[in-house]
């Protein structure tokens, strides 16, 4: 394979580290990673460094570093007999991340409501659209994922705040696996679509306080169905089926 | 403000001389170097250089790079291309965007303290204040003053009991330490900030979401003001 993973020509499941310039240690932190965003690595499962050695071809000094890397960032976590998990998050911890997210994506979208060129803000309407083509075709659930990710993305590189953009990322990380089991509850991708939608319209009215109240409806709405779906168990075994890749 | 190294410093309270007890050597190296930034026995803009880190700590390179590495995710410590690296030191850029979230996560965390808060909380809360009040006047101790305004915002990041909450506002203090303490040594501004501290306290105390999260806005508003005008003045000496 000639393409590293950064270029998008490797094939999805391959995990292999390309031999590029990029230090080992960044590409083996991103694979992984992207491995657990993506539910290859699925919560609750015990991450093994001979198994990542061989998956990533890389050493058990670089493994070491990348899966304390993750920790730092949530993802993983240490367990009392040794070895790491992929992090499942309680439902306290789940419901303290939406609650800073619910703060922090209000002020994201006020600012920019605020900051957006009228290009930013016609690109947040064209990734909407995007997303409620996702929404209405039923289609598998980690696109339908992407799409709305693609939509906040938007939003935080708009609101012009480095600080609001990565701790955003960082917590949207950790409860990545809840969005999608709140995305899986049906009738609840299309409700989506209109909380969204009604964001996007006070944003093209250049309403920040409308935006933002908007927004915090829409976060708060989002966790409740994500703690819903949580209760219910269907993180692990709806979402999650066994060969890791999640389907609706 | 020349500190002395650990070996000029028979009291113990400056050694940086990592203890042999059984948390992980890389645990406590890292809470020692991360708090002598923080203290500014490390101050912003300064080169750590391994070999002194190593002789600072007593512990191995290893441990350190790790340690740097760690310093550098939460942003405490980067690297600049021909000089190593160097305790960080914001940007304007940074700095202002780290005060307009934390604006909003302050006014979180004193939301649900004031839910969440019990009695005795509220009192340690009372303890800080009186506390930084003894050291914001003449003659007070400046170091005291800072480490009374940390008690503070721990009791309200605790009593909050939201760990998202908490571990961000932390990192997020963290990254603009500096400026905060350069802002709190301009004249006047100690008496100012005990000022806009009272009426956020006073008004947890009545229980009152509003009255207080209007008080943090203004608190952090001002505070934002003297950080930014601090680091210009640092920018403009050419530390």
């Amino acid at each position: 394979m000639s393409s590293p993973w950064g270029e998008g020509g490797a094939p999805e499941r391959s995990l292999r580290v390309g031999r590029v310039a990029a230090p080992l240690r960044s590409q083996a932190l991103e694979i992984v990673r992207t491995a657990i965003l993506d539910f290859h690595y699925e919560p609750g499962r015990r991450l093994f460094e001979r198994e990542l050695m061989e998956d990533l071809g890389v050493s058990r000094t670089t493994i070491r570093e990348v899966l304390r890397e993750l920790g730092a960032e949530g993802l993983v976590e240490s367990l009392p007999q040794g070895g790491v998990t992929v992090v499942t998050p309680s439902l306290k911890q789940a419901l303290e991340v939406y609650e800073v997210r619910a703060a922090l994506e209000a002020l994201a979208v006020r600012y920019f409501a605020e900051r957006a060129t009228d290009a930013q803000v016609a690109e947040l309407r064209g990734a909407l659209d995007v997303f409620e083509r996702a929404a209405g075709d039923g289609g598998d659930l980690l696109a339908l994922l992407r799409s709305k990710e693609d939509v906040y993305d938007i939003v935080l590189a708009g609101a012009a705040n480095g600080s609001v953009e990565s701790i955003q990322k960082g917590l949207r990380a950790r409860v990545r696996a809840l969005d999608a089991a709140s995305l899986s509850i049906p009738g609840r991708p299309l409700a989506e679509v209109a909380e969204l939608r009604l964001i996007v319209q006070a944003v093209e009215r250049r309403d920040p306080d409308g935006a933002a109240q908007a927004t915090a409806g829409h976060v708060r709405r989002a966790a409740e169905a994500g703690v819903a779906a949580l209760s219910g168990g269907a993180v692990r075994s709806d979402i999650v089926p066994s060969d890791g890749h999640p389907t609706v | 403000m020349a500190i002395p190294r650990s070996d000029d410093a028979p009291g113990g309270e400056r050694s940086l001389r990592v203890g042999r007890v059984a948390a992980p050597l890389r645990s406590q190296a890292l809470v020692v170097l991360r708090q002598a930034i923080l203290d500014f026995h490390y101050k912003p803009g300064q080169r750590l250089i391994e070999r002194e880190l190593m002789a600072d700590l007593g512990v191995s390179r290893t441990t350190i790079r790790e340690v740097l590495r760690e310093l550098g995710s939460e942003g405490l410590v980067t690297s600049i291309p021909q000089r190593g690296l160097i305790v960080a030191s914001p940007s304007l850029k940074e700095a202002r965007e780290v005060y307009e979230v934390r604006r909003a996560l302050e006014e979180l965390a004193m939301r649900a303290f004031i839910e969440k808060a019990s009695n005795e909380q509220m009192s340690r809360l009372r303890a800080a204040l009186t506390a930084f009040e003894n050291e914001a006047g003449e003659g007070g101790d400046f170091r005291a003053l800072l480490r009374s305004k940390d008690d503070a915002y721990q009791v309200v990041l605790e009593g909050g009991d939201n760990d998202a909450v908490r571990t961000i506002t932390e990192g997020l203090r963290a990254r603009v330490r500096a400026l905060d303490a350069a802002s709190l040594g301009v004249p006047g501004r100690p008496a100012a900030e005990l000022g806009e501290l009272r009426l956020i306290v006073q008004a947890a105390e009545r229980r009152d979401a509003g009255a207080a999260v209007a008080a943090v806005h203004a608190h952090v508003d001002a505070a934002s003001a003297a950080g930014l005008a601090a680091l210009q003045a640092l920018d403009a000496s050419g530390v």
